[in-house]
Formats: structure tokens, C-alpha cells, sequence
């Protein structure tokens, strides 16, 4: 059960990330079809950003890290001016911005990281590997009882 | 099935003739009968379709019920008569580049004969311009997304060209 809620945690947060920014965009009135795409886009700048930086700083220091998650923010917002852009400037429609964001940041994904692989590794393949990043423990939730650990989600789940 | 076409041997599929009487059905069910007028009005504006006196409520699920349809008759070409199997959970990605395909054909019936032409050359010669010219393949979905991404300016560099007309007549008149 505690691997179950811990990994489901794991795993939905990139789901719930993304849902908040889905309801920013609806709140304000803006159908953003691209969210996958920008996923994809903050991803590919997180890795750039962390093979360029990352042999600055100490093996196990954390910093990269912080940086490059900042950096995919900064990617991800900077990809979805385009969508702005084609909205405001040129008048297109929000679903069709929206669909055709996400295909060129798919595609783009695609062809950076097969390029980056090649000019930086020497390597042609189409993949990155980057360690997971460590667990941390929560001082105060981890000394709790079992029962507990989940008052807070029922309670955020229930509200 | 080696069809000779011009020069050329190859195979040609028989979904092509159900392809382009859907074509010519779909045209003629929004352009010549009343249901389809139905279905652009409510398309148009929901509540003027309303006070015009049509069902608005009705003409909606039937537009649906037609792009389902649809869709089943293009999962039959594709699977029955271009894979041969069918794995459950394993489907193309086609539903969303069909979305953006057609705003490529303008909406239009015909248009979407050539616009889905030219996304599927572009993504299916791919392989064979990696070959060819060492290119990557991944640049083809890059060309398409440019294409669809300028495509969606196009009512932005029509107005910009209308204007412009306008302009340029605008002195000539006044030269004389």
C-alpha cells in the first residue's frame, strides 16, 4: 500500500503540474491544446540545460538540478509564446494554434535531441539518460502513524 | 496488383475509390441538402441557428454521429486494407494530424484530397530522403509543423493583403 500511494504520487505529479496550467489557461479563457507538446519542449531544455551546466559543480551536488528545473520552466513558457504569438499577433484560431504548437514541439523534441546527441556525443541515438533524482524524506510526515500520512491527501482530495 | 500508372508500377490501394466517394459524400451533404446547412449554421453561431428556428441540440450529435462515422471507415481502410492485423491498445497517432490536416484543406471536402497528399509525402518520404540525401528524418514532422504553423496565419496575411489592395488603390485614385 505505501508503495502503491508513493510511486502513484510520483506519478501523478507531472499530471498535476500540467492540470494547473490547463486551468490557468481556461480560467483566462485560452484553449491550450499544446500542454503535451510544452511537456516535451521543458523536458529537452531541462537536459540541456543540465549536460552544459553540469560539470561546473561538485558530483553530488544538487544545484544543477534546481537550475535545470527552473530552466525547463523558462523553456516551456518561452515555447508557448509561439502559441501567443499566432493567437494575438495573427489572429489564428486557439485549436488550430493549439495543435499545430504541439506538433512542432514534438517534432522539434524529436530533432533537437537527435542533434544534440550527435554534435555533443557523438552518438546517434535518439535518447537522453539522466539520473532520477534522489527521494527525499519529509521530516514531521515520515514520523507519522499510518493512517495519519493520507489525512492530508483525503482532506485535499475530499476539498 | 501492379497497376501500371504512367511509367510506374505500384499498388493501389482500394481504399482510394472509398476515400474519394466519402469526398464527394461529405460534399454533397454540406453543400446540397438541408441537414448540412443545418450543421454550418449551428457551426456559424449557436444561438442565431437557435432563433432561426433549428435544433440545435440535434444537429450537434448528428455531426458527431458523421465524424464517428468516419473515423470507423478510415480504422476499416487502415487496418483491413494496409496492416492486415489489428493489437489492441497499439492504434495510429492519425486522429490528431487529422484535425490539423483538414485545417490545412480549409475545411473543405477537396482540399483535404491534397492536403493530406502533401502531409503524407512529406512524413512517409522521409525514410527515403534519409537515404537518399543523409538528411535526418526527423526534419519532415518539423516541415509539416511549419507548414501547419504558418497555415494557421492565414487569415492574418489575407487581411494584411487585402489591406494593401486597399491601400494601393486608395492612390491611385488620389494621383488622379
Amino acid at each position: 500500500m505505501d508503495i502503491v500511494i508513493i510511486d502513484g504520487l510520483s506519478f501523478a505529479l507531472p499530471l498535476f503540474i500540467m492540470a494547473i496550467g490547463g486551468i490557468y489557461c481556461e480560467k483566462s479563457g485560452v484553449t491550450m491544446l499544446a500542454v503535451e507538446g510544452l511537456q516535451g519542449f521543458g523536458a529537452l531544455s531541462v537536459h540541456f540545460v543540465a549536460v552544459a551546466i553540469a560539470g561546473n559543480f561538485a558530483g553530488d551536488s544538487p544545484a544543477p538540478f534546481y537550475i535545470a528545473m527552473v530552466m525547463a520552466a523558462v523553456g516551456g513558457s518561452l515555447f508557448a509564446l509561439i502559441h501567443a504569438m499566432l493567437c494575438l499577433k495573427f489572429k489564428a484560431n486557439q485549436v488550430i494554434s493549439g495543435v499545430v504548437v504541439n506538433i512542432l514541439a514534438m517534432a522539434l523534441t524529436a530533432y533537437l535531441t537527435k542533434l544534440f546527441n550527435r554534435v555533443v556525443f557523438g552518438a546517434t541515438s535518439d535518447k537522453f539518460v539522466l539520473t532520477v533524482s534522489s527521494r527525499i524524506t519529509i521530516p514531521g510526515i515520515s514520523t507519522f502513524r499510518y493512517w495519519e500520512r493520507y489525512l492530508p491527501i483525503c482532506i485535499l482530495l475530499n476539498w | 496488383m501492379d497497376t501500371m500508372v504512367g511509367n510506374l508500377k505500384m499498388d493501389i490501394p482500394l481504399g482510394i475509390i472509398l476515400a474519394l466517394l466519402t469526398v464527394v459524400a461529405v460534399w454533397f451533404l454540406l453543400e446540397k441538402t438541408k441537414l448540412g446547412y443545418e450543421l454550418k449554421a449551428v457551426g456559424y453561431s449557436r444561438s442565431a441557428a437557435k432563433y432561426a428556428g433549428i435544433k440545435v441540440g440535434r444537429s450537434m450529435v448528428l455531426s458527431m454521429t458523421i465524424s464517428g462515422a468516419l473515423a470507423g471507415l478510415a480504422g476499416v481502410t487502415y487496418y483491413l486494407g494496409y496492416v492486415g492485423s489489428i493489437q489492441p491498445k497499439v492504434l495510429i497517432s492519425t486522429g490528431f494530424d487529422a484535425i490539423a490536416v483538414s485545417l490545412l484543406g480549409n475545411n473543405n471536402p477537396f482540399g483535404i484530397v491534397f492536403s493530406t497528399m502533401l502531409i503524407t509525402l512529406i512524413s512517409k518520404g522521409s525514410t527515403y530522403m534519409k537515404s537518399a540525401a543523409g538528411v535526418d528524418a526527423e526534419i519532415a514532422s518539423v516541415i509539416t509543423g511549419m507548414i501547419l504553423l504558418f497555415h494557421a496565419c492565414n487569415a492574418y496575411i489575407k487581411w494584411k493583403m487585402e489591406r494593401d489592395r486597399r491601400e494601393k488603390t486608395n492612390k491611385t485614385k488620389e494621383d488622379k
